[in-house]
């Protein structure tokens, strides 16, 4: 341990986080950007379909994990499905809000088409609109919590220095009388560690 | 939730090889749809050539397309055959006259041969017709149908 500010180890990962910067539904972003993409995917721009992709793709999986309880395979097929529809089917919109209320609409259907091929129980949800926009990431983020609160102390240790105080992987190392080979191995075990968690939580 | 370490955690295992072959996709799917909305406009453009083409065809005037005119020296006149008439001899030359200058004799060296009351009645061999006797010697030919008459023999 170095003589930097001792690291609250007692506070829960919830409480870790607030305070830690707006959130990215809180960024307020000019309306013409969500105009300028949407319009520029419609008409078949290779730049805007990846800007849309980047935006949206991980955001859509992690819907994707929570509403199929965790089926990671169903995930990527789904998320493959929608995301093809929607740069088919894409029209301008102005707002993020617009843009993911499409999204999920287009993704519900295909999990329910799904169900219905495959015979698999319907989520008992009627319409994605009964499911917030940020219902699953506040999901995901309570099992990231819990998952985070399960690990071992070193461990939690290493994951708060690099993720939340956004020390460098050297910086990690010295601080932990690591080298940085070996915090950037234990971060890699630890990342595996709670995927396997939260894919447990979730299903 | 720091958004950097859940994307960190997902893209675990090989999501992060499924995401990049998700991306070429989508944007191989961006190019279709461009390639789909070009040809569209290009029909277009072309339907809407082709009818304004029409539509000019049959406004303007019709005229005559210009022709270019071959121009070819004309050789020496001895090289080009040329045909000259000549006059007809006087036994060649056909006089005409007006009918009336036309006169016709009888060519009494000639004798008609006769012929017999069986072999005039023989003349009409389906024709009730006889031959009348008359008072001065001489004999007629006689048709038991008007119409006969009218038929076989001239009014004069």
């Amino acid at each position: 341990m170095t003589d930097s500010a001792p690291i609250a180890f007692n506070m829960t990962f919830a409480e870790r986080s607030e305070g830690s910067g707006p959130s990215p539904r809180d960024v307020v972003v000019p309306l013409p950007l969500f105009l300028n993409l949407t319009k520029a995917v419609a008409a078949g721009d290779e730049t805007g379909a990846r800007e849309f992709f980047e935006r949206y793709a991980d955001r859509l999986f992690r819907y994707m994990l929570v509403i199929t309880r965790g089926d990671e395979h169903l995930s990527r097929d789904l998320l493959s499905n929608s995301m093809l529809k929607a740069i088919r089917a894409m029209r301008p919109m102005e707002t993020d809000a617009h843009i993911w209320r499409w999204l999920t609409r287009i993704a519900w259907n295909n999990f329910i088409d799904h169900c219905r091929k495959t015979k698999r129980r319907l989520p008992t949800e009627e319409l994605p609109e009964s499911i917030p926009a940020t219902h699953t990431d506040d999901t995901l983020a309570l099992a990231l919590n819990e998952c985070v609160n399960e690990l071992p102390l070193e461990e939690r240790e290493i994951l708060e220095r690099y993720y939340f105080e956004d020390q460098s992987q050297s910086d990690v190392a010295t601080a932990t009388q690591l080298t940085r080979k070996a915090v950037e191995s234990r971060l890699a075990r630890i990342r595996r560690k709670l995927r396997a968690a939260i894919l447990r939580k979730l299903s | 939730m720091n958004p950097k370490l859940l994307n960190d955690i997902l893209r675990e295992s090989d999501y992060a090889a499924f995401r990049e072959q998700l991306l070429l996709r989508v944007q191989a799917e961006a190019r279709k749809r461009r390639t789909r909305a070009t040809q569209w406009i290009a029909a277009a453009a072309c339907l809407t050539l082709f009818a304004g083409a029409l539509y000019l065809n049959r406004t303007q005037p019709q005229t005559l397309p210009a022709t270019a005119v071959a121009a070819t020296k004309v050789g020496p006149r001895s090289l080009i055959p040329v045909l000259e008439p000549i006059p007809l001899k006087p036994s060649q030359l056909l006089q005409t006259h007006s009918a009336a200058n036309i006169a016709f004799s009888t060519d009494r060296q000639r004798h008609p041969r006769a012929i017999s009351d069986n072999e005039l009645l023989a003349l009409f061999p389906r024709t009730p017709v006889g031959i009348a006797a008359t008072r001065s010697g001489s004999k007629r030919l006689i048709f038991a149908e008007p119409a006969h008459a009218r038929f076989f023999m001239s009014s004069d």
